[in-house]
C-alpha cells in the first residue's frame, strides 16, 4: 500500500460518511427515518438495491470464482430478472396500497398475529447473523493478504456504517448507496481494463479469450440438467427464480428498498432495471476472473492463494513435501506458459489441435499439483475450508496493479461491505420497531419510534460487530450461516405467495405448513445432496401445498 | 396504460433471453 492508495481509500469511505450523515439529517418522524418518506425516484433505488445485494465478499469472491470454475456462476442470477418483473407485477403495488412499513406486517392482516410473529421472527434470525458475516469474510482477507488487524477492521468498518446508518436512517443508507456504488463500479471498471492492458507482451485481448476459453473458463451455460449440479441453466432459471423472489419479495432488506419509491411506477421501474442491468454486470466481474486466469497462464502463480494458509502446512510435519510440491508446481506453470504461447502461435493452422490439447494437459497437470497441496492444507488444518477463491483477485490486484488502483479496489471493497451492512441494520432496526415493539406497546406517536429505530439500528449493528469478532471460532459453522438464508427463504416466500394467491387460506393452515415445510428443508440440508439452490423451491412448494390441503380440513369453530 | 408496463416486462425478459444467447455464442467463439 503506498500514500498514494492510503490517500485514496481514506478519502472515498470519509466521502461516503459525510455525505450519508449529510444527506440523512433532518429526520422527523418513524416514516422519514425507515422509509425516506416514501419519495425517493427509481434510479436511486436501483442503485441502493443493486449495492444492497452486492457484498463484499461479491467483488472477492466471484473473479476468484472464474480462475477456479470458469464463469458457470453468471447462471446463479438468470432467475433474478424473472422474479423482478413477477414482483413488479404482484407484490409492488399490494405494499404501496398498504402503506405497510415491512413485509412482515401485511402478514399479520391477511393471517394472525404468530404467522406475522414467525416470519418477522425468521428474518431476524438469518439476517442478524448473516450481516455479521457481511463484514467479517472481507476483514478476514484483508488481515490475511495486508497484515492489517482483524479486530481493529471490523471496528472500525462497523462504526463507520453505525454513524451515519443510525442517524440518518434510510434516506442516509440510499445516498450513501449510491455514493458507494459509484465508487465500486469505478475501482472494478478500472481494475478490468488494467488486466487487459497488463496481458504480456504479445497477447491480445483476443488471445486472452482464446486461452481461458480453450481450458473451459468461459464455460457461462452448463444445459445438462443435474440436482447436486449447483450452477446449471435450469438451477438458475428456476432455483435462482426462486431465490430472487425470496431475497427481493421477502427480504426486508430489499423490501426496506423500494418501499422508499414515491410511486408503484418508481417502485417497479427501480426492480425492473436491476432485473437488467445484474446479469451483465456478473458477467464482467467473472470476465475479470477469466482474465486473471489468463494472466497466472503467463505468470507463475502461487500454489495456493491463502498465505495463512501455507504457513500452517509448512509449520507441521509435511512441510517439505509441501516445499516439494510447490517445486514442481513453478516447473509445470512454466510448461503451461510455454504450452500458452504455443497453442497462440498455432491458431489458425492444422497444429491448433495438437497445440490446444498439449495447453489443456499442461493445465491438468497443473491443477492435480494444485489439489496435492489442498490436500496437505486440509490435512494441517482439519475442520477448515481449503478454498482460496476469496484470495485469488486480490492477490493478483496487489502483485500486478500499480499505485492508487489498489487503493480504489480496496475502497471499493470496503464501500460494497459498508453498503450491504448498512441496508441490512436499518431493516433489522425496522422490523424491531414495527413488527415487535409497536405490537408490543402500541403506537407511541412518530417521534418516540424515531428513537426507538435510532435505538434498534444501534443495537443490531453492535451484535453484527460482535458476532464477526466471534465468527473466526465458528469455522466451518461460516459456511452453515451463509446457507441459513437459503433454509428459510423458501419456506417465507411460500408464506407470502399463499397470502397472495390462495384465498380460501387462513392463518393457522398458512403457519402449521410453514413448520412442516421447514422441518423438510432442513432434513434436505441434513440428509440429501440437493444443491442449497433448489431449498427455496422445495419449501415454497411445500408450504402452498400443505396450507391448501389443510385449508379444506373445517376448523373446530366451523364444523 | 397497460400496454406500457406490458412492453417494459417484455424488454426485460427479452433481454435475458438474449444474454442466454450471447453467453452461449461466446462461449462457442472462443473455446
Amino acid at each position: 500500500m503506498s500514500r498514494l492508495d492510503w490517500i485514496i481509500l481514506g478519502g472515498a469511505l470519509a466521502f461516503v460518511v459525510l455525505y450519508g450523515l449529510w444527506k440523512g439529517r433532518g429526520s422527523r418522524t418513524s416514516e422519514g427515518y425507515l422509509l425516506s418518506n416514501r419519495d425517493a425516484r427509481w434510479f436511486t433505488i436501483c442503485l441502493s438495491i443493486m449495492a444492497t445485494q452486492a457484498s463484499a465478499i461479491t467483488f472477492l469472491s466471484t473473479p476468484g470464482q472464474a480462475y477456479a470454475d470458469g464463469m458457470r456462476f453468471v447462471q446463479f442470477y438468470l432467475g433474478l430478472p424473472l422474479a423482478m418483473v413477477v414482483l413488479s407485477v404482484t407484490v409492488v403495488p399490494i405494499f404501496h396500497r398498504l402503506k405497510v412499513f415491512t413485509a412482515y406486517e401485511y402478514l399479520e392482516g391477511r393471517f394472525d398475529l404468530k404467522t406475522r410473529t414467525l416470519a418477522a421472527f425468521l428474518f431476524l434470525i438469518q439476517r442478524g447473523l448473516a450481516v455479521g458475516l457481511t463484514i467479517y469474510a472481507p476483514a478476514l482477507v484483508l488481515s490475511v493478504l495486508l497484515g492489517w488487524n482483524i479486530h481493529l477492521n471490523l471496528v472500525l468498518v462497523g462504526s463507520l456504517v453505525m454513524i451515519y446508518t443510525v442517524t440518518g436512517g434510510t434516506r442516509a443508507v440510499s445516498w450513501a448507496q449510491s455514493t458507494q456504488m459509484v465508487i465500486i463500479t469505478c475501482g472494478m471498471l478500472v481494475a478490468g481494463i488494467l488486466a487487459v492492458r497488463h496481458l504480456p507482451q504479445g497477447v491480445s485481448f483476443t488471445d486472452a479469450l482464446h486461452v481461458a476459453g480453450a481450458q473451459g473458463r468461459l464455460n457461462a451455460i452448463t444445459t445438462s440438467f443435474d440436482w447436486s449440479d449447483r450452477y446449471t441453466l435450469w438451477s438458475g432459471l428456476i432455483g435462482g427464480f426462486f431465490l430472487a423472489l425470496s431475497y427481493f419479495g421477502t427480504d426486508q432488506s430489499q423490501v426496506q428498498r423500494y418501499l422508499t419509491g414515491s410511486t408503484v411506477a418508481q417502485s417497479r421501474l427501480a426492480l425492473l432495471a436491476n432485473g437488467l442491468l445484474k446479469v451483465p454486470m456478473q458477467f464482467l466481474i467473472l470476465l475479470l476472473g477469466a482474465l486473471v486466469f489468463v494472466h497466472y497462464q503467463f505468470t507463475p502463480s502461487p500454489l495456493f492463494f491463502n498465505p495463512a494458509a501455507v504457513e500452517r502446512v509448512l509449520a507441521g510435519p509435511e512441510a517439505a513435501a509441501f516445499r516439494s510440491t510447490e517445486a514442481d508446481y513453478r516447473a509445470a506453470s512454466e510448461r503451461r506458459a510455454t504450452g500458452a504461447r504455443a497453442f497462440l502461435l498455432a491458431r489458425g493452422t492444422p497444429a491448433e489441435a495438437p497445440a490446444r490439447s498439449a495447453l489443456v494437459q499442461a493445465q491438468v497437470e497443473s491443477t492435480s499439483l494444485r489439489e496435492k497441496g489442498v490436500a496437505m492444507i486440509r490435512r494441517a488444518a482439519p475442520g477448515t475450508n481449503p478454498s482460496d477463491t476469496n484470495y485469488v483477485f486480490l492477490s493478483y490486484v496487489l502483485a500486478s496493479l500499480p499505485a492508487g488502483v489498489v487503493g480504489l479496489v480496496l475502497a471499493a471493497v470496503f464501500s460494497a461491505s459498508m453498503s450491504s451492512m448498512s441496508a441490512e441494520i436499518n431493516a433489522l432496526g425496522a422490523t424491531t420497531v414495527v413488527d415487535l415493539w409497536r405490537r408490543r406497546f402500541g403506537d407511541q406517536g412518530p417521534r418516540k419510534e424515531l428513537w426507538v429505530g435510532r435505538l434498534a439500528t444501534f443495537g443490531w449493528g453492535c451484535f453484527a460487530i460482535l458476532f464477526a469478532e466471534y465468527a473466526s471460532r465458528l469455522g466451518t459453522l461460516v459456511e452453515a450461516v451463509n446457507i441459513l438464508g437459503s433454509l428459510f427463504y423458501g419456506t417465507i416466500l411460500g408464506i407470502f405467495l399463499v397470502a397472495f394467491y390462495v384465498k380460501r387460506v387462513q392463518g393457522g393452515a398458512a403457519f402449521w405448513a410453514a413448520l412442516v415445510a421447514e422441518a423438510a428443508v432442513v432434513a434436505c440440508f441434513l440428509f440429501t445432496r440437493i444443491s442449497f439452490l433448489w431449498y427455496n423451491a422445495i419449501g415454497c412448494v411445500l408450504v402452498v401445498g400443505i396450507a391448501s390441503l389443510l385449508s379444506f380440513i373445517p376448523s373446530r369453530r366451523t364444523a | 396504460v397497460l400496454g406500457t408496463w406490458r412492453r417494459i416486462y417484455a424488454l426485460v425478459l427479452g433481454c435475458l433471453a438474449l444474454w442466454i444467447l450471447l453467453f452461449l455464442l461466446f462461449e462457442r467463439a472462443f473455446s
